[in-house]
């Protein structure tokens, strides 16, 4: 071995080692839960129409700062669970954890046949049950600006309309803001100025031309037409069985009727309610 | 990109590769020259500059560099393949189909409406990571080599990015993927 490769490795030697990362709870049972407070957000997310149940445990002595509606701030140490169940059986839980760095971590467990206990489901998921990736994850969980979605002030603390709720709590996680800024499409709500949340959507939705067009359209199809669900593009994309077209694009295989009815009624009755 | 620019640009790449490897933050036309050197040695324009037949054969054609499958092009449903042989490209190299339907090239300039160009940095990174269009949408298709590029270090994503957004914009809508035949009725 040559002197220069020996102050190599010395050098490399001397660098502080990286941290390790924290060992991932092998089963459910590790990651000393389901416990916490028990909710139910106001406008919960459609998972195939699965029965869901969802617990959140703060760090004893913590709390959640919420000094912005719409941001709220969750201490190091903050754990959620939420439960899947397909008739009356659990098929999956999931699990979020704030890490002592101030990240988060995404993991899910899939229950045996008997439903007595859940493991850990691989990094890449198991498509075929429905079981996300740790990348799918991410893909709705950081689209928002705080990774929890369904404990917030929209989802606890604030009335809106129907559709708009639904739209929220389906489609703002990405479509917001932040997170898809170039689709100029922001359904997320506004737990600070609900009214400004809700005026910017209609502005990103009514007669507004969508970049995607379908493959059978010559031209730019609207987002919402008001008075016209059938012209909507939402509602077309809402209803879509292509996996390609369908959205949300990720998490869902089987069309929400009651969200589809909700938002076609909303945009039914824009044709005389323009503002709301 | 223009071919002849790229001894100019070479040698642009080889002063900025020592501060590179000093590990120096890259100044901008540094950072750009890292991507162009990326995009031409990663097979980019392979796909997302459309082929035409030229006196030696097919080459891209760098006036439309890496702007994707032509929007003009009205390409007839690709042929039904059995056996061993499932996938097809057109005569662009734009256009793919096999058992996932059929895939079009992106266009990967910064045209605002049709390319890249309100994509965000984070937008471009999430999308080859995740194998997701924007990192959140439909799945990216074959033959795209995700698995691939997603092992590109961040650096090399924000280099090639940054390259993408020094290009000519060049309008063209490419059209959204078709799926498979027997899920054509499917909508």
């Amino acid at each position: 071995m040559s002197v220069r490769v020996l102050f190599a490795l010395a050098a490399l030697a001397a660098l502080p080692a990286a941290p390790a990362a924290p060992a991932l709870p092998p089963t459910l049972a590790e990651t000393h839960g389901p416990r916490g407070i028990a909710y139910a957000p106001r406008y919960p997310l459609w998972s195939d129409g699965m029965q869901k149940r969802r617990w959140i445990e703060l760090p004893a002595g913590s709390a959640i700062d919420k000094l912005k509606p719409d941001a709220w701030q969750f201490p190091v140490g903050t754990r959620a669970w939420k439960e899947f169940r397909r008739d009356g059986r659990p098929v999956e839980t999931r699990f979020i954890e704030r890490l002592a760095d101030g990240s988060w971590r995404f993991l899910t467990y899939r229950w045996n046949e008997e439903g007595t206990q859940a493991t850990l489901a691989p990094e890449e998921g198991v498509p075929e049950s429905g079981i996300p990736s740790r990348t799918d994850c991410l893909a709705c969980h950081e689209g928002a600006a705080v990774p929890i979605l369904g404990y917030s002030a929209v989802q606890l603390e604030t009335e809106l309309a129907p559709a708009l709720g639904y739209l929220h709590g389906n489609c703002g996680h990405c479509h917001n803001d932040g997170a898809l800024p170039a689709l100029e499409l922001t359904l997320a709500q506004s737990a600070a100025d609900p009214r400004a949340g809700a005026e910017r959507m209609r502005a990103s939705l009514l007669g507004r031309a969508s970049r995607f067009r379908p493959r059978e359209a010559t031209s730019a199809p609207r987002r919402v037409v008001p008075g016209d669900p059938d012209a909507s593009l939402l509602v077309a994309r809402m209803q879509s069985r292509d996996a390609l077209t369908r959205m949300p694009p990720l998490g869902v295989s089987v069309p929400d009727p009651n969200g589809i009815a909700m938002v076609r009624r909303w945009i039914e009755q824009l044709k005389f309610h323009p503002k709301e | 990109m223009n071919r002849r620019n790229i001894p100019a640009r070479a040698l642009a790449l080889a002063f900025a590769l020592p501060a590179l490897a000093l590990g120096a933050a890259p100044g901008p036309d540094a950072q750009v020259a890292r991507g162009m050197y990326i995009v031409s040695t990663s097979a980019c324009n392979d796909c997302h500059t459309p082929w035409v037949m030229g006196p030696k054969g097919p080459e891209p054609d760098m006036t439309r560099a890496l702007s994707g499958h032509p929007e003009d092009a009205n390409l007839p449903p690709a042929p039904t393949l059995s056996g061993p042989w499932i996938m097809t490209a057109s005569a662009t190299n734009t256009a793919w189909a096999g058992p996932w339907g059929t895939s079009f090239t992106a266009n990967l300039t910064p045209d605002p409406e049709t390319g890249l160009g309100k994509w965000t940095v984070k937008n471009f990174k999430d999308t080859i990571r995740s194998g997701r269009h924007m990192g959140r949408g439909r799945p990216i298709l074959p033959p795209m080599p995700i698995a691939v590029y997603r092992n590109m270090t961040d650096a090399d994503l924000e280099a090639v990015f940054a390259y993408l957004r020094s290009l000519p914009p060049i309008r063209n809508r490419v059209p959204e993927p078709l799926p498979p035949p027997a899920k054509m009725a499917v909508k």
